[in-house]
């Protein structure tokens, strides 16, 4: 039987060619396909994919929070994370939220395959350049992520508002991208300060860029918030 | 008769001396050319031009967002835009899948002035037959301006 995977990514000609690539491979199959995190959750609840080939930059909910919310109710759910972002954050933030692989978009298909194959039969993969980047990161003793990442005391649906706060959206904004009303999102907001420990929009900012929650644009500028 | 104003080609391309060696290339051929190194500053470059871009060269690994998140957003608010990837990455699966379903939008580094004209031109000679004669022509196309960064 072949492994069933869902396609995430809300770039269609990746999809499609992702599709093409798995047709020709006879251990995979497509079991679907998603172009948002919130789609993803709600097809991995609809069909019997075995795995989920995830980007990470997705409109509204991202990668990573669909990675928690799809392992939240389907905990059997074995999640690969394909992104074109080889930032140590994300890897791990991915890596927390229970992805078992990490591949970059720059990788040969081969490996990408490869990836699949190896979380399919119960194992976990990350790319040659993702574990040097973690090599890297326990070399200088960097291991104490737990200690500082105060966003882990969020809920899914909290993350998510602060990010979005955090790439400069605003509450009404917020509100239509998750479908919340607009009171629920201010209350979101207060309630995270208050567990973060903060008291203005800034401060907020800081701690979701610290967390790896938004990218951070190595040339001075924020990345993804301008769409 | 109208006479049809250049093509507009904006350069998003984070290696500054092959930015400008493309605008450079593109202007001499006659198209107007912009550039940038961010994938963010393109984005606000086409939402002020709206309507005045005809192609993008994205180059797929930029700083911060990717030129691949680029072109997907592009592709889903300005569909009229075409878009062009560049990228020294061979093998990737990214360049692989784009290659797949449209072979002229992928141009792999490193590339020739002639590889690149060739390939502008059929994109751009591909763009122009979907648009009606008049938006082609001056009288429905909006002013444009600037160079490289």
């Amino acid at each position: 039987m072949p492994f069933r995977v869902l396609l995430v990514d809300d770039h269609k000609v990746l999809r499609d060619g992702l599709k093409a690539i798995f047709l020709r491979d006879s251990e995979f199959e497509v079991a679907g396909e998603a172009e948002s995190g919130a789609d993803a959750v709600h097809i991995c609840k609809q069909t019997d994919a075995d795995l989920v080939l995830m980007d990470i930059s997705l409109p509204g909910m991202n990668g990573i929070e669909a990675t928690v919310e799809i392992l939240r109710q389907c905990p059997r759910m074995k999640i690969v994370i394909l992104s074109m972002h080889n930032d140590e954050n994300l890897v791990m933030s991915a890596i927390r939220a229970g992805a078992r692989g990490f591949v970059l978009k720059r990788a040969s298909s081969a490996e990408v395959l490869e990836a699949m194959r190896i979380v399919a039969r119960g194992g976990t993969y990350l790319g040659s350049n993702i574990s040097d980047l973690l090599l890297a990161r326990l070399q200088r003793g960097d291991t104490s992520i737990e200690d500082r990442n105060p966003t882990e005391l969020l809920s899914p649906r909290e993350t998510q508002v602060l990010r979005l706060i955090a790439e400069g959206k605003g509450s009404k904004e917020v509100a239509v991208l998750l479908g919340l009303e607009h009171n629920t999102v201010r209350s979101y907001r207060k309630t995270m300060m208050k567990k973060l420990g903060v008291n203005n929009l800034a401060s907020l900012i800081q701690v979701a860029m610290a967390a790896g929650l938004i990218y951070t644009d190595k040339q001075g500028g924020a990345g993804p918030d301008l769409p | 008769m109208t006479q049809a104003l250049p093509r507009t080609v904006l350069v998003v391309e984070d290696q500054s001396s092959l930015r400008h060696l493309i605008c450079h290339t593109l202007q001499r051929k006659g198209y107007r050319a912009m550039g940038t190194g961010r994938a963010a500053r393109a984005w606000e470059i086409v939402k002020t031009q709206r309507g005045a871009i005809d192609l993008a060269i994205v180059d797929m690994v930029l700083p911060g967002m990717s030129g691949l998140d680029l072109a997907a957003w592009l592709a889903r608010d300005f569909p009229a835009v075409s878009i062009l990837y560049i990228s020294g990455h061979v093998n990737s699966l990214a360049m692989q899948c784009i290659a797949q379903r449209s072979p002229n939008c992928v141009l792999l580094k490193p590339f020739t002035p002639s590889k690149l004209l060739a390939r502008v031109d059929v994109m751009l000679g591909e763009s122009a037959k979907k648009l009606p004669e008049n938006a082609r022509n001056s009288g429905e196309r909006r002013s444009r301006s600037g160079t490289g960064d």
